[in-house]
């Protein structure tokens, strides 16, 4: 089942949460929402699902608008942030829902139901939970029912929302796991909302980064690191280390000579570079000191200080050893360059600091 | 610091016992004094009898409506954002700052022989005003607020995922409200009902404006029991008022049963979350 979406726009009390979206998800893929905290995923979400009917722009579900549907018809499986279970029912009475409010016509009879019921909660994995209630089983059990009874009435959509934000992260990379493997078994289409980059690289086919209401970029993971949109594309997806200099002549001269110029293939005029922090490599040279050295894993954690700033970087321990107090040069050749014009703020300052604050250590 | 503590809470139970527990006694022993057949013989009374059976009439008529209303109305304002919302909070609480009085005499203005009704109802011989329909209205706009005052917190508290979940599971809107809704109300319900029916059966003042107080016709026990006391039948007045009193008692009585079970089965629950 594709998604189409084309100048999505919401407006809430003259605030306008969603900008001209247009957006593509393709037949069987899973594609990950991503952004700040406000950046309107969620909101993207309840449009696709028909629960925010004062949108603007037109909704296509297999290339038929639906704009005229209501949430109810569409059969759309959508599993909430908090689950969203009936808490006076069972656990197989909430599977249940979906096919009991059937109209006759329709209705599966009481033992087709159970047994569907049982399908359901198999396939989830719990299948011993069904006569406890929602308060008696634990949150990872909980977002299996809750997947459970979004799939009961068979739809070919799936939106989730946050679907792992309330678990602990043992639960969690389980889980993550056994939902991409469903996804492809039952040859769903799926669209999860996530404020965690690394999540969504490691689960989606395809990721949509959403800023301030407007769509950033849509592409796979290698293709957001590798080709960013944005400067604000590469600080959401991890660390960064922004350099600042100027092009001239088919040459990066950044500011300060501890970092080293290299080719650049671009137009002369100021530029700024982005580097992650396992990109950066040191050379013996002047300008750049080594203040600590530490162990990280597979890495050494290197404090570099140049001009009056630091910044930590990760060697792999099979390059020569670096030592508290040499002299280095910093080779940022593999950083992305961005016209200096485009790391302006963004409209909404607040939203930025969000953003960083939420780039998670890589 | 202890013993100002202790002082405290002797105070509030003193308080307590002065106030709200020594009236009640005063109730029960004054009716009792003569003995409980005087008590009950004064009950049997044609006039006592048609009383209770008035009120009863009312509180059937009015709790009922109040309740479907009182749940449309937290319903409205606990689950959806519209224009006008904080203005239905408000007159949902109206009931509760104005006094019961101006309410009976709003009800007098519009439907008593000099109202603005007046002349209409009589030339169709529709009699509101001291009768059973403006006793009813009175009952109905003074306790209006309870249901819904117990249900708005509740429900803004449930949030509106639970409703949205059906509805994408194709619930519409009487299967929504039948499996979903009500079901998650359902023992705070039954508490503003019980607290509602126990003011219906105590309201005096928008009442005792409209009723015009005829014996046997239209008065309802809070009525009926003043009117004996104007008399003089102090012992028969006193019965009344233990009976109204002994009705309450054991609505309020349902009430915190029904309040100590769910707060069991929420502890319960928490236990596992």
């Amino acid at each position: 089942m594709s998604v189409e979406l084309h100048g999505i726009e919401r407006r809430f009390d003259g605030q306008t949460a969603l900008r001209g979206i247009d957006l593509e998800v393709r037949q069987g893929e899973f594609l990950a929402l991503i952004g700040p905290s406000g950046a309107g995923k969620s909101t993207l979400l309840r449009v696709i699902a028909g629960l925010e009917p004062g949108h603007g722009g037109t909704v296509r579900i297999n290339g038929q608008p639906v704009g005229h549907l209501p949430a109810r018809a569409r059969n759309i499986g959508f599993v909430f942030q908090n689950y969203a279970l009936f808490r006076h029912m069972t656990v197989a009475e909430n599977v249940a829902f979906g096919l009991r409010i059937l109209p006759r016509a329709r209705r599966p009879s009481r033992a087709a139901i159970a047994a569907r019921v049982a399908d359901l909660l198999t396939l989830v994995q719990v299948p011993e939970l069904g006569s406890r209630t929602p308060a008696q089983i634990s949150g990872g059990q909980r977002q299996r029912v809750a997947l459970a009874r979004a799939l009961a009435t068979e739809p070919s959509l799936l939106l989730l929302d946050e679907p792992f934000g309330a678990l602990d992260p043992m639960v969690r990379k389980d889980i993550r796991a056994w939902l991409r493997d469903l996804h492809d078994r039952l040859g769903l289409t799926s669209i999860f909302v996530t404020h965690d980059q690394s999540e969504a690289v490691e689960l989606a086919d395809r990721l949509a980064l959403l800023r301030d209401g407007r769509l950033e970029q849509v592409g796979t993971a290698e293709a957001l690191e590798r080709h960013p949109a944005t400067p604000f594309v590469t600080r959401f997806l991890g660390d960064s280390i922004a350099v600042s200099g100027t092009v001239i002549g088919g040459r990066m001269i950044p500011d300060h000579p501890a970092v080293l110029e290299f080719a650049a293939n671009r137009p002369d005029g100021r530029v700024m570079a982005l580097i992650r922090p396992y990109e950066l490599k040191l050379q013996p040279g002047h300008g750049a000191r080594v203040l600590a050295v530490r162990r990280a894993g597979p890495h050494r954690r290197v404090t570099v200080a140049w001009a009056s700033r630091e910044a930590e970087i990760l060697l792999p321990w099979d390059l020569p050893a670096v030592s508290l107090g040499d002299d280095v040069q910093l080779d940022i050749s593999e950083a992305r360059l961005f016209s200096a014009e485009q790391d302006l703020p963004p409209a909404a300052p607040g939203l930025a600091t969000a953003a960083l604050q939420q780039s998670p250590t890589a | 610091m202890k013993t100002r503590s202790w002082f405290l809470v002797g105070a509030a139970l003193l308080v307590t016992a002065i106030v709200l527990v020594l009236p009640l006694l005063i109730v029960f022993v004054e009716a009792l004094r003569r003995g409980a057949g005087v008590a009950l013989a004064s009950l049997a009374d044609p006039d006592a009898v048609a009383a209770i059976r008035l009120t009863f009439v009312v509180v059937a008529i009015a709790v009922p409506i109040n309740t479907v209303f009182g749940i449309a109305a937290a319903w409205c304002v606990a689950k959806f954002r519209f224009r006008g919302r904080g203005l239905l909070l408000v007159l949902i609480e109206l009931p509760l700052s104005v006094s019961p009085v101006v309410a009976g005499l709003v009800w007098l203005l519009l439907f008593g022989a000099q109202g603005w009704f007046g002349p209409t109802l009589s030339n169709g011989d529709i009699q509101i005003v001291f009768a059973l329909p403006g006793i009813v209205l009175a009952t109905l706009f003074v306790t209006f607020p309870y249901v819904a005052r117990t249900l708005v917190p509740l429900m803004q508290e449930q949030g509106t995922e639970p409703e949205e979940a059906a509805i994408l599971l194709g619930a519409g809107f009487w299967s929504l409200f039948r499996r979903v809704t009500l079901p998650d109300i359902g023992w705070a319900l039954l508490s503003g009902v019980l607290i509602c029916t126990a003011r219906a059966l105590g309201e005096f003042g928008a009442v005792s404006l409209v009723s015009g107080h005829i014996p046997g016709l239209t008065e309802t026990m809070p009525l009926h029991i003043e009117t004996l006391y104007n008399g003089y039948q102090t012992a028969a007045a006193f019965a009344m008022a233990a009976l109204l009193a002994a009705m309450a008692l054991l609505t309020l009585g349902a009430k915190a049963l029904l309040e100590w079970r769910i707060g069991r089965t929420l502890n319960v629950a928490g236990a596992f979350t």
